[in-house]
């Protein structure tokens, strides 16, 4: 009886809240704003073909044109239309920060579940580590494996991803430390559940909050990166168009034509802030106690 | 303290350990180092790979090698630039010395600004003072330091023409100069860490300002001045430390594209110039290098914290 009651009670506790921490967080403006943007950008991702003007590669005869009627922010030295190019830039954007955060999420979570259960030389060994890769600026990291291994998608995605992992699992494994050591864990123990009962059930769920703030100004973090790799000409090689690789093609004729290098640009800053807004508000809706926290 | 440093300086060995075994790793990511190590994408025939595999000794176990790299990095070869047939530690140190200078003043830029706003910030809560820093901090922390450098590029070479837009000259050969050629790159490499700091010194200057011993210190009497820059400052200051420590990779990580803007010839401009021109072995020494600096400044940090705060060294 009471088993059945718990089960049925709980999905919609899990429900109530959800809307408790939505309604929340539409309270606070900059989260709506910053969601605002992440949507528009996400749908500018989905429909690219369908939203863009031009072919974003088709080359014309009007290279290096201004902001004008048939070209609403000016094309760029191959005549092809910046609007569009910064259109389909957002895919690369959002796709390298997605995957880069799944690659930390997916690899970081259960080292970080499995140092802070363990405790001893396993979580020893995982945390250092994580201090190795911590030592590594993302950057950097990004930049020797692309060196290696060439710059594709899925090489810049693994490289920013990477980095990601240390933040993740060391989260996860403070999470972890702390709820064992609260009564309900040793309640649980006592009536016989297993330790990957109370892994999935108390520890994991606990760790969620702090795993998706992060997750979210991680993904802010992992735009910049693209974007500097991008820049070096070391990210998602042209002619796919993504901001850093358009900031790299317009510098040169900086002087010539500031609009090519002002457009792109303003893009990468707005993404990123919509997302250190969200981030910032999650952060302040689900656990206030990780103010500051942020890199 | 000295116990606290030793056990700093034992912990952080196999922390060490493995950055090198990480950077010594690279080179075999692909399974064909002989193709990284020597640049070129040439079609070797076999006895030429073996030769060189001999050369290079990749003959041997993987463990072995890693130790024989090892030993040849301790004692500061990091062997040969494919591309100029010069050792690398050559190539480093001109380049190093820059990168320095640039990471130096960067770091100081974030502080300079940093903490008095983030005092008057705290302080003044609320005012428009309160408000724009605010907006600045939340601007700093968005913003490409890259394309700010472009902007700033822009602006003051471009139009204005009060600055140079590349190059690099040392403000300790040439005061005015290295200034005048550091000031863009300086600011668009410090921006972010500026505004972290910031809002560290916000947050943990209002944390302190409540406290009891505040109201204590007004209470006897103390002008406002010395409350807030001896009694607060001296406590709000803790946090700030480590993040401030905590910078250096970040701004190690940020020089690597800002020298690349500003066409600075640090040790970031050369690491992607070597990608580019296929020179595995530089590129590896700038990472390590890296790596071991940033290492270095946490220690010093933790050093440093430990020494202002003996919960610190006795836990």
């Amino acid at each position: 009886m009471v088993t059945e009651e718990l089960t049925t009670i709980k999905p919609r506790h899990h429900e109530r809240q959800f809307w408790i921490n939505t309604k929340r967080l539409l309270k606070i403006p900059l989260a709506v704003f910053g969601f605002a943007i992440i949507l528009i950008i996400v749908f500018c991702a989905i429909f690219a073909p369908l939203i863009s003007p031009y072919n974003p590669n088709a080359q014309s005869k009007n290279y290096l044109q201004p902001p004008s009627a048939t070209n609403l922010l000016g094309t760029d030295q191959l005549g092809r239309d910046v609007l569009s190019r910064t259109i389909y830039g957002s895919r690369v954007a959002l796709i390298v920060s997605l995957g880069a955060i799944s690659i930390g999420v997916v690899i970081g979570v259960p080292l970080g579940l499995i140092a802070g259960n363990s405790r001893g030389w396993i979580d020893e060994v995982i945390m250092r580590i994580m201090d190795a890769l911590l030592a590594f600026p993302s950057l950097v990291i990004a930049i020797g494996l692309v060196a290696v291994l060439g710059s594709t998608l899925l090489n810049v995605i693994i490289a920013i991803g990477i980095s990601n992992i240390p933040f993740i699992a060391r989260i996860v494994r403070a999470q972890a430390l702390q709820v064992r050591e609260q009564p309900y864990i040793m309640a649980s123990h006592s009536i016989g559940s297993s330790s990957w009962r109370v892994i999935f059930r108390h520890i994991l769920p606990n760790s969620m909050a702090p795993v998706i703030v992060q997750s979210t100004l991680g993904m802010a973090y992992a735009i910049l990166t693209e974007a500097a790799l991008g820049f070096l000409g070391l990210g998602v090689p042209p002619p796919t168009p993504t901001w850093g690789n358009m900031l790299q093609f317009a510098f040169p004729v900086l002087d010539r034509a500031a609009y090519l290098s002002i457009v792109p640009g303003l893009a990468i800053f707005l993404l990123v802030l919509a997302f250190n807004f969200t981030g910032d508000a999650l952060r302040d809706v689900l656990d206030p106690r990780l103010r500051g926290l942020f890199r | 303290m000295g116990s606290f440093i030793v056990r700093r300086l034992l912990q952080m060995i196999p922390v060490v350990l493995l950055v090198t075994i990480g950077v010594f790793l690279l080179l075999h990511l692909t399974g064909d180092p002989i193709n990284l190590l020597m640049g070129n994408g040439e079609a070797l025939d076999p006895e030429q790979v073996a030769l060189l595999k001999q050369e290079y000794g990749l003959d041997h176990p993987l463990i072995n090698q890693y130790f024989m790299w090892l030993g040849r990095t301790v004692t500061g070869d990091l062997g040969r630039s494919n591309k100029t047939q010069r050792p690398v530690i050559d190539e480093l140190k001109d380049r190093l010395p820059v990168t320095l200078e640039l990471g130096l003043f960067a770091w100081l830029f974030s502080i300079i600004i940093a903490i008095p706003a983030g005092i008057v910030s705290a302080v003044k809560r609320g005012s428009w003072l309160d408000v724009s820093a605010t907006i600045i901090t939340i601007g700093g922390l968005a913003v490409p330091g890259f394309w700010l450098g472009t902007m700033l590029i822009l602006l003051f070479a471009v139009q204005l023409r009060w600055l140079p837009p590349f190059g690099f000259v040392s403000v300790f050969s040439n005061p005015i100069e290295g200034i005048k050629s550091l000031a863009l790159p300086v600011i668009s490499l410090g921006v972010s860490a500026a505004a972290l700091n910031m809002r560290q010194i916000r947050s943990s200057m209002l944390e302190v300002l409540v406290q009891d011993y505040i109201r204590t210190a007004r209470a006897k009497g103390l002008r406002e001045r010395s409350v807030i820059w001896v009694h607060a400052l001296k406590n709000a200051g803790l946090p700030v430390i480590t993040l401030m420590g905590m910078q250096i990779g970040r701004l190690a990580g940020g020089a690597v594209v800002i020298e690349n803007v500003f066409a600075i010839p640090g040790m970031g401009r050369l690491m992607v110039t070597s990608i580019l021109a296929s020179d595995f072995p530089v590129v590896q020494a700038c990472v390590l290098i890296i790596a071991l600096a940033v290492l270095f400044s946490n220690l010093i940090t933790d050093i440093i914290y430990g020494y202002l705060d003996p919960r610190i060294r006795l836990s």
